[in-house]
């Protein structure tokens, strides 16, 4: 059996540490929109108390995880906290998936057609979500970057888009 | 012919149609090496003596372990529990489900129950919950409308804690589904054309949507034409043995589409409709279905033109010129709705508006859209649309199909 | 259409195809309940760097893949006996089948065995006598099959087995694994394609299932083998031959997927003349089958319109799309059908510098082996206007004349 032999492909450890950076850049900023948006603030406010959802990659990508507590703030958990029991988990298919998404080679939208993405839990709090992530994108992205992640660019007031873009991307930064 | 960058397609399920092809179950369980199948239908089966068919064609061919005929309408956990235990009360080895999306998806859940072991089906959700093939399981459709013979999902209602389960997995697929005339023939023409209409919905959103992929758009164009062919002939003529034939296998065509490349805001809009009035879910897509076309048009035009032809037919789709063409579909579209209202005596409503229970209450009062068009917000089929939704754009498609009023092109917010 | 009284289709593989096909594996491998794969190929897979991007594409998936690279010309059940010894000593479960024809062919044998006993092997042989579903079985095709791979075919030598549960589980088609074959197996598929799906499209009995993936094999074809032919012969420089690339792979891309549409309808519908008698022809090493198929088609499908008065001018619209199609007048499409392939096979004559022969003529055939070739695909059934049938489509084919009413 001359040819035969064993493969042990490895790990991705730079794109491992580029995608850990984007979500918790994407987590925080979900708990600064939280905090600073009003569409966002609705979106949440419909949710269940303790409801909590996470973005991930198979078997074991990078993830973030955010969720609601009984006073309805919104919080950014970090990667993986043990033992948090999930509302929703939206999963890409491999890691592949999610660099693409957060390289912005693929939307949500295009990822979900592709069959790259799937969702646990209930499907109308991930509808939420995604459309949680959609602002979330429009805040940090330039607008002709943000345009390939959603399917229709806001109308935002100036106000939104000047002020409040600011202060979630400070918040972000700060934690606040 | 347009290969996308990335698709899938998969439907692994064995497909015999014909008008006498019940006969063949035996010889098809066979092959799967069961020889006692338990029978899963509802009582609205076996009251128009469709049950009496099956097992007529079944009889001296192979045993019977079973017969459930009693499931509900909205089946639900402690439904499927107990066609389990009664599965293997009667040592059967196999299912054989006669119905429609409410009798298949139970079949499925009672499937999972029945080679998995245990009671509870709720350690089966999420995916890869599944991991091997189930029994062996004959999906006989009596609709010619859900295509839920070859979907790979079962809801599954949890009535105590008031929600419903899908689950997902490509071992709750059918592995045979026996599409016979017979089992359609003595649908009355109102259900008919409610069912082909939710057909030709899951084919048209299928071909137009963003996960669309050239096999899904094939079985699509195969299944419009075929409805577009037969639908009118057999609401006035509701014995015809071949289009009826064709129906059903038009149904199954569109169902191998969409269970691949998935539906848009007809179904979101449809399935909060449905959920909110409780109105039949092909009412609600042949009603919404030139909405959703009108309302996707900027994005989508091409492809909604081009199923003119298989809805038309040549020569009008040779006349309409190329930037017209989407246009006329949904005026097609229309007018086989307009043409479906006078055939049946005015019983397939038009409008959400027309919308009316057995006593002529109206069933989608005004009042209502706004819940709807919340409860929309949350159906997953959103996602697969080429344009974006919000509530209000929900709402507003919501009162023009109230009214029956076409989209004012100018409140569609283009992405 | 009216449809026939009884109709059946059957596909089990699921098709995944496109830009990071590959990335999907592992998570298919899992829905297919299997984590220990075997790749089974032949060395180009590895010289050519194939092998190597499977391997990427599972990083972080966590597996391990094993690697089998040396399918030779002439394996046999030898190979068969170590590959089994070697599947089931080391515990894989599923095995990736990379490559095209006879590659797979004996995965396809190792697969019966390791799925059941060795003695299947012999036990199996014939139609249909494989009656459990065998162990999980990936196809990636490499860019150089007839299709024939996605049906349920296998053969080993003098052995051949046929059943549905030899269609693999998964087709995963990613342009990273189409290589860099000589033109006339890009060519060569084709053909078989091409015919397989035409004559299924126009077999006797409409059939709604076949037809639609039919159709997508005869679109890809004929959109997409004359450009791919001529991106691969032009002797061009460096810089045009990069710009040409990013196109030639979707080209490619798209033939892979007519061959795999069209390996799905083989497993579903009979043969037609044309894929017999090119069968026959090729029965002798000096022609290739899939090359004589492609010259034999529009005589066949010119005897069944002239001949047998059956209308076919529907096959017009796959071939040339739906505007053109209806833009063409209905008495004129059936010509125009046979037009499109008579070009088509003129083409490739001239861009492969007369490689691809335009007449049985062409391809080495002699008049006198004609009466041979027609008698062995007339004895499969003993019917006077078949054998008229065969021996008329040759002698057109042989003559590249036209056959008409």
């Amino acid at each position: 059996m001359n040819d035969f032999r064993k493969i042990t492909p490895g790990g991705r450890p730079f794109t491992r540490i580029y995608l850990n950076v984007m979500l918790w850049f994407v987590g925080r900023a979900i708990q600064a929109a939280a905090r600073q948006d009003p569409a966002v603030k609705r979106e949440f406010a419909q949710l269940p108390e303790g409801f909590t959802f996470t973005l991930t990659a198979a078997p074991d990508g990078p993830s973030m995880v955010v969720s609601k507590d009984e006073t309805g703030r919104v919080t950014y958990l970090g990667r993986r906290p043990a033992n948090h029991p999930l509302n929703v988990k939206l999963t890409l298919k491999h890691m592949e998936g999610l660099f693409l998404l957060f390289t912005f080679r693929e939307s949500t939208a295009t990822a979900t057609a592709r069959d790259r993405l799937y969702v646990e839990g209930s499907l109308a709090e991930a509808c939420a979500v995604v459309r949680i992530l959609d602002i979330v994108q429009v805040y940090l992205l330039p607008k002709p970057v943000a345009r390939l992640a959603v399917k229709r660019y806001p109308r935002w007031s100036f106000k939104r888009h000047a002020w409040d873009r600011t202060l979630v991307l400070l918040r972000t930064v700060l934690g606040v | 012919m347009r290969l996308p960058d990335y698709y899938e397609y998969c439907c692994r399920v064995k497909i015999v149609a014909g008008h006498e092809v019940l006969e063949e179950i035996p010889a098809l369980l066979a092959r799967l090496h069961a020889g006692r199948p338990m029978i899963i239908t509802d009582p609205g089966v076996a009251a128009a003596g469709l049950l009496d068919v099956v097992t007529g064609a079944l009889k001296d061919r192979i045993a019977i372990g079973a017969v459930a005929d009693a499931v509900p309408p909205d089946s639900d956990l402690q439904a499927v529990s107990r066609l389990a235990r009664v599965y293997g009360e009667k040592g059967c080895d196999a299912i054989i489900a006669v119905g429609g999306g409410s009798v298949m998806d139970t079949a499925k859940g009672v499937n999972v129950l029945v080679s998995e072991g245990g009671e509870d089906l709720l350690a089966f959700t999420g995916a890869g919950a599944l991991k091997k093939r189930l029994k062996p399981l004959v999906a006989v459709p009596t609709t010619a409308g859900t295509g839920s013979e070859v979907t790979l999902v079962a809801v599954i209602a949890d009535h105590e804690n008031n929600r419903k389960i899908p689950f997902t997995s490509y071992f709750l697929l059918p592995d045979v589904a026996v599409v016979d005339s017979r089992m359609t023939l003595t649908l009355p023409d109102s259900i008919t054309a409610q069912t082909a209409m939710d057909a030709l919905c899951h084919a048209v959103e299928a071909y137009t949507c963003l996960a669309k992929n050239p096999v899904s758009d094939a079985c699509a164009l195969e299944a419009i034409s075929l409805i577009a062919g037969n639908l009118l002939q057999v609401v006035e003529n509701p014995g015809h043995r071949d289009g009826r034939l064709a129906l059903a296998t038009a149904a199954t065509l569109a169902g191998m589409a969409f269970s691949n490349a998935m539906v848009g805001m007809v179904h979101t809009l449809g399935h909060s409709v449905g959920a909110v009035c409780r109105v039949p879910h092909g009412t609600c897509m042949a009603i919404l279905l030139p909405y959703g076309l009108e309302y996707n048009m900027h994005k989508n035009g091409d492809e909604a033109g081009e199923l003119l032809y298989a809805l038309a037919g040549e020569a009008e789709f040779i006349r309409t010129p190329r930037d017209q063409r989407a246009q006329q579909t949904v005026a097609r579209i229309r007018a086989l709705n307009q043409a479906l209202h006078e055939a049946t005596g005015a019983r397939h409503p038009r409008t959400l508006g027309e919308v009316r229970d057995r006593d002529g209450k109206a069933l989608v009062p005004r009042g209502k859209l706004a819940d709807i068009a919340r409860v929309a917000q949350g159906d997953a089929s959103i996602f697969y649309n080429p344009e974006e939704l919000d509530v209000d754009d929900l709402l507003m498609v919501l009162e023009a199909a109230w009214a029956g009023l076409p989209l004012d092109p100018q409140r569609i917010k283009r992405g | 259409m009216t449809l026939p009284d009884r109709f059946e289709f059957f596909c089990p593989a699921k098709t995944a195809s496109g830009f990071k096909a590959l990335e999907h594996l592992p998570g298919d491998l899992e829905a297919l309940n299997a984590r220990r794969p075997l790749i089974i190929t032949d060395p180009s897979s590895t010289r050519e760097g194939r092998v190597q991007q499977i391997a990427k594409a599972f990083r972080t998936s966590g597996l391990t893949l094993g690697v089998y690279d040396g399918i030779g010309p002439d394996a046999g059940m030898d190979t068969v006996k170590d590959l089994f010894d070697l599947y089931l000593d080391r515990g894989f479960d599923a095995i990736l089948a990379l490559g095209s024809g006879p590659t797979v062919d004996l995965a396809k044998v190792v697969n019966i065995a390791v799925s059941g006993q060795p003695e299947d092997l012999n036990r199996c042989q014939g139609v249909d006598r494989i009656d459990h579903p065998l162990n999980p079985l990936v196809f990636i095709p490499a860019g150089s099959g007839t299709g024939t791979e996605c049906a349920g075919e296998a053969s080993l030598g003098d052995r051949t087995y046929c059943s549905a549960h030899l269609i693999p589980d998964l087709v995963t088609i990613d342009p990273r694994m189409i290589g860099d074959p000589a033109p006339m197996r890009i060519v060569s598929g084709a053909m078989a394609a091409l015919t397989h799906a035409a004559e299924a499209y126009v077999c006797p009995r409409p059939h709604p299932f076949a037809e639609s993936y039919a159709q997508l094999a005869i679109g890809f074809v004929m959109a997409h083998l004359l450009d791919v032919v001529r991106a691969v012969m032009a002797p061009k420089g460096k810089m045009a031959r990069l710009a040409d690339g990013f196109s030639l792979k979707k080209d490619r891309l798209a033939l892979v997927n007519a061959a795999c549409m069209a390996g799905y309808v083989y497993a579903n519908t009979p043969r037609g003349l044309a894929a017999r008698l090119g069968q026959a022809a090729g029965r002798g090493g000096e022609v290739d089958p899939a090359l004589a198929m492609g010259i034999l088609l529009p005589c066949a499908l010119e005897y069944h319109a002239h001949r047998q008065g059956r209308d076919l001018s529907r096959i017009l619209r796959p071939m040339v799309g739906l505007e053109r199609y209806c833009a063409t007048p209905a008495g004129q499409r059936f010509a125009a059908a046979m037009g499109s392939l008579r070009h088509l096979g003129n083409e490739l004559f001239v861009l492969t510098e007369t490689a691809v022969p335009r007449t049985l003529e062409d391809a080495g055939l002699t008049r006198n082996a004609l009466e041979a070739v027609a008698q062995s695909v007339a004895a499969q059934d003993p019917d006077e206007d078949l054998a008229r049938a065969c021996r008329t489509i040759l002698e057109h084919a042989f003559d590249g004349r036209p056959l008409t009413a």
